[in-house]
């Protein structure tokens, strides 16, 4: 066994070697002769990183000469291959006020390097009732499986707050299936929920989904960006095979104290922000505590054993060449998910980490360095005594690098190290795993490059590299890319593909959907970690302000641990391998004209699971899993009334699979000839095959109004609507062995208040 | 002007289409109704088994319920009957309702003749629909032989059955009153020494040959200390005595042995019911005694006569 892990250590040493060895020749390769225009573009009040920023230069000597860049999440942007000489610099970017400059480069350094930072101010400063439109996030932003999310858009889905949140906006996305408005459980095109790579600031965070489904730890207010990958992500993200979720939060206002108040039926909140040391530094603090426990019986009518809330905190220092931080944050979630069971679900999150994004003195690189450690806990059972708990804590260290090269091009890489510790105690849940203290130690390295390969088609291809002492070597190839067919950005082609693997697995019963119970641990099966290969292809069209996406995906999976069904009422199960498959499209359409915002988008998703248990007379199985919602649709309205911000809501799905039962009874077992005077057998359900029924279709209608109005030491901003409007009673699951339907919310109607000083 | 009655008319507009949309979606924001029981032919569970060597049968026969909570109709509201296919002869079997610690259930009975190589066929017939069963009896087998090695454990010695279906040691013991203990340690007397029927085995642990030879180990050590759990701790028990019963059926018996406990739990696996679930199999039983312990009878306390 020595010998074994000295082997893998060398053998992690000789990847990391070969990685430096790859990426080193291109970082010589990137010195350019000419001159390099890099920096960030950020908010000017909090330094946000304003992901999606055009950047335009113009050469003040030929008109011709234009070039032009786009920041990424981080706010950066790089133009290589420049002639010394005046130019003229326009920075825009939706909401914000558009910045000109004029730059003379000169060549005064010996990389020939001119960092430019800008922070763009907000459009709201100058002038009141501006209309924002652009293609800055949105839903028809989807690229390959990737897309940009903005607290703008969060904004647009209404839900019982003030602000909005990023799990309401996920659900309304096609391809993401919620099973119901608890438990905090998001199904990313056939993928499950342990499965989805969920990340702020770059810290991972197991369970961030509140167990009220319209919140989670990324509230509008708090969020600068996010990128979502349905699938199809790039190679510096590994140890997930469904998707990513890589928020990045923003920092406090580095100018003046700002602070809010907000209450509602489902949360309060208090926010405060402000500048913190020298300038660029600042501080941000918000802590969210649920209050619909205490408003339910008034509100709904009925009791709501839910209580939830988190506290975060942000502290950044920003200057032009740099954008440190330190992150902390805290989400706990407790309540029953199913009023008449008792079994009380609790789930916990705790996180602090450190980045820093620093524009490096001697190279042309982006370095992005982060230390990050979270921890987080679940169980269920009766208060003060759970049947079952599982926490994990996890350390990770890495270094990411972004080079830009001659002609436009960019290379980037990485590594990471990473320790996991799941800790489990499963009270015969899942049978053979029971109690578990374990130590994962891995290693990532990545590699990866954004081509240009003509003026209208760019590759990014890439290669993650993993390491484990566990699981040995793997290599994951995967490629997204762009071709623009008519050279316009208004109609692009997509594609992307991968390999993923993913080392801890999140075990849960998912016979029973009510559950939210999860246990991470390595995966039990002997046949290895699970694993899947993504395909997609996607065609974005824009028609003046109405944008279309088309997307076809399709998702192979192997390994996947699911739990052998039983007649017997009873918690044990074992577990078993499944291969998996899921296909579908998405097609999204949206509106921003004027004041309005209209999008509509249907989701068409296939996933079927095949198992090798040798029941139902066959040796194999074939089923459509529990989270197989065949249709989806979703539709938003925004409009500006004069008076007030309409926002309407409405959310279709097709019925979810379920197992329909025959009826029951009690088994005696006859393997014993036990006699029916003696023995009352055991309680048994007949089902038919599983999953072969549907549930009914669900669907809500969500409508809210919101004004602000502004005094002199504060703003107030009011918010009144309904959730649920015509109280459609839609099902949340079925339970199986009770025969009892559990019901999603009724009608919510709701008032809530926010009171705020500064913009 | 013009541009402020324009805003002022989209806005009526959009308020138009939002009330008409509003009504549209009350009216499909109806109660979706929402059946969850599959539709079947399933009607009645019947577990139990027809032995050829006793003289009363007893049926298990239950309506399927329609929740996991155990208990049953104080009336099942069905009739049951049991005809020997061969002579014709039919009986309706009587109800008789049995008390558990998990709920009441019925076991339905009869001392109808069941002879070696009969068939049968069992129906109950309710207002729920109509069940039925169809069970073979086999033949009868030669004597099973005790074994008694001098070198290992005790066997029994099984040939000419089709297939063993039942091989059970069944051990009548009692725990003994150990007179004027404290009342908590060890635990009080009961209140009466009682004769209770255990019995263990697993037909896995017996061994087939290909002569059609079966042969049925036993360790009566090792069930001893299972006895022994199943009583107070520091209690003096007395086994009275043992004996082993082998049963043969035929191939209408599902292969128990194969089949695990999952596989053998679902609705279609080892049933052989129309029209319901659960499986009533055809036996015919050999019990051969196997030790007594007459010399260590129960005692019980002198007051408590």
């Amino acid at each position: 066994m020595q010998n074994t892990r000295q082997s893998l250590v060398a053998k992690a040493c000789f990847l990391l070697w070969m990685l430096l060895a790859l990426f080193m020749p291109s970082l010589t390769a990137a010195q350019p002769q000419d001159i390099t225009l890099r920096g960030f573009v950020t908010d000017s009040e909090n330094s946000q990183p304003l992901s999606g920023a055009n950047v335009l230069l113009k050469s003040m000597e030929d008109d011709d000469k234009r070039r032009g860049a786009v920041t990424s999440s981080k706010g950066y942007y790089a133009i290589t291959d420049l002639e010394p000489g005046p130019y003229t610099i326009r920075i825009s970017f939706v909401g914000y006020q558009t910045q000109t400059d004029t730059l003379n480069l000169t060549k005064d350094n010996r990389l020939n390097t001119v960092t430019y930072t800008v922070g763009l101010k907000h459009q709201e400063q100058q002038m009141e009732g501006v209309v924002v439109t652009g293609n800055t996030g949105g839903a028809t932003t989807l690229e390959a499986g990737r897309q940009k999310v903005t607290p703008q858009d969060l904004s647009r889905v209404s839900t019982p707050s003030v602000s909005g949140d990023l799990s309401n906006y996920l659900q309304t996305l096609p391809g993401v299936v919620s099973v119901g408005d608890r438990g905090g459980q998001l199904f990313i095109r056939g993928g499950s929920p342990d499965q989805n790579l969920v990340m702020m600031d770059k810290m991972q965070v197991y369970r961030p989904f509140h167990i009220a489904g319209f919140y989670s730890a990324f509230p509008q207010d708090l969020i600068s960006n996010a990128d979502v990958y349905a699938g199809g992500f790039p190679a510096k993200y590994s140890g997930r095979m469904s998707s990513v979720i890589d928020v990045t939060m923003r920092g406090g206002n580095h100018q003046n104290y700002e602070g809010s108040v907000s209450v509602g039926p489902f949360l309060g909140g208090v926010q405060v922000e402000g500048p913190l040391g020298g300038e660029g530094g600042s501080f941000l603090v918000s802590g969210r505590f649920s209050q619909i426990e205490r408003t339910a019986p008034l509100v709904l009518g009925q009791e709501q054993p839910i209580r939830f809330g988190d506290q975060f905190f942000k502290i950044q220092n920003a200057t032009d060449q740099s954008r440190c931080s330190v992150t902390g944050m805290h989400t706990y979630d407790r309540g029953l998910i199913d009023a008449e069971r008792n079994e009380v679900f609790k789930w916990s999150n705790y996180g602090l980490g450190g980045r820093c994004v620093v524009l490096s003195s001697g190279s042309l690189s982006l370095l992005d360095i982060t230390l990050n450690s979270t921890y987080s806990h679940n169980s269920v059972g009766i208060s003060g005594d759970p049947a079952r708990e599982a926490s994990i804590l996890n350390i990770t260290t890495g270094l990411d690098l972004a080079t830009p090269l001659k002609g436009g091009h960019e290379i980037s890489g990485g590594f990471e190290a990473r320790v996991d510790k799941p800790n489990y105690s499963l009270n015969e849940q899942f049978e053979g795993i029971r109690t578990g203290n374990e130590f994962l130690v891995g290693f990532t390295g990545y590699l990866s490059m954004d081509l240009n390969l003509a003026e209208n088609l760019s590759v990014k291809p890439g290669v993650s590299v993993g390491g484990s002492f566990d699981y040995g070597f793997n290599i994951e190839p995967r490629i997204r890319g762009t071709w623009m067919p008519f050279g316009s950005e208004d109609q692009k082609l997509n594609f992307a593909a991968g390999l993923y693997r993913q080392t801890v697995v999140g075990i849960t019963d998912e016979r029973d959907l009510g559950s939210a119970f999860r246990a991470w641990l390595p995966t039990p099966l002997e046949e290895g970690r699970p694993r899947s290969i993504h395909t997609i292809l996607g065609w974005r069209q824009q028609f003046g302000d109405f944008g279309l996406t088309l997307e076809g995906y399709h998702k192979w999976m192997k390994n996947l641990a699911v739990p052998i069904w039983s007649t017997y009422a009873r918690f044990t199960t074992e577990m078993t391998p499944a291969t998996g498959k899921t296909w579908g499209f998405d097609v999204r359409g949206e509106l921003k004209r004027g004041s309005i915002y209209a999008y509509i988008g249907y989701g068409f998703s296939w996933t079927q699971y095949t198992t090798s248990q040798q029941y139902f007379s066959s040796s194999s199985q074939t089923y459509h899993p529990a989270h197989d919602q065949r249709h989806s649709i979703s539709a938003l309205f925004n409009s500006d009334l004069g008076f007030a911000d309409l926002n309407i809501r409405w959310q279709f799905g097709s019925g979810m699979p379920y197992t329909r039962p025959f009826g029951f009874d009690s088994l005696i077992p006859l393997r014993n000839l036990q006699d029916p005077r003696r023995d009352y057998g055991e309680p048994r359900l007949l089902f038919d095959k599983p999953y072969t029924g549907r549930m009914p279709v669900y669907h809500r209608l969500d409508v809210s109004m919101k004004r602000k109005f502004q005094f002199d030491l504060a703003n107030m901003t009011l918010k009144a609507g309904a959730i649920n409007v015509y109280d459609r009673r839609n099902l949340f699951y079925f339970d199986l062995f009770r025969l009892r339907r559990v019901d999603q919310l009724p009608l919510i109607p709701f008032v809530a208040v926010e009171i705020s000083t500064g913009s | 002007m013009n541009s402020f009655i324009g805003m002022v008319q989209a806005n009526h507009n959009v308020g138009t289409l939002l009330l008409i949309s509003c009504i549209s979606l009350l009216y499909i924001g109806c109660e979706p109704s929402f059946d969850p029981i599959h539709e079947n032919d399933r009607h009645y569970s019947v577990f139990g088994y027809l032995n050829a060597s006793a003289d009363t049968q007893f049926v298990r026969i239950e309506k399927l319920r329609d929740s996991l909570a155990t208990g049953t109709l104080t009336k099942l509201d069905a009739t049951v009957t049991l005809t020997n296919t061969s002579t014709g002869q039919t009986v309706t079997m009587q109800d008789s309702l049995f008390e558990y610690p998990q709920g009441r259930a019925h076991n339905y009975y009869t001392t109808m003749e069941i002879v070696p190589n009969g068939s049968y066929k069992l129906v109950v017939k309710g207002p729920a629909g109509t069940s039925s069963v169809d069970v073979e009896i086999p033949d009868v087998f030669p004597e099973p032989q005790l074994l008694d090695p001098p070198d290992e454990d005790p066997f029994v010695v099984v040939r000419g059955i089709e297939r063993l279906v039942g091989a059970k040691i069944i051990y009548n013991s009692c725990v003994n009153c150990i007179c004027g203990s404290p009342a908590t340690d060890p635990p009080p007397c009961p209140a009466k020494p009682y004769i209770r029927e255990m019995d263990f085995y697993s037909l896995a642990d017996t061994t087939s040959f290909d002569n059609g030879i079966i042969r049925v180990p036993i360790d009566s050590l090792e069930d001893r200390q299972e006895i022994e759990m199943e009583y107070p701790p520091n209690r003096e028990f007395t086994i009275t005595n043992y004996r082993m019963m082998i049963a043969a059926g035929t191939d209408q018996w599902p292969d128990f042995i194969a089949l695990d406990q999952e596989a053998a739990g679902l609705p279609d696996v080892a049933t052989n019911v129309e029209g319901g679930t659960g499986f009533l199999g055809g036996i015919i039983s050999d019990t051969l005694t196997i030790g007594t312990q007459s010399d260590f009878p129960c005692r019980k306390c002198p007051e408590q006569d």
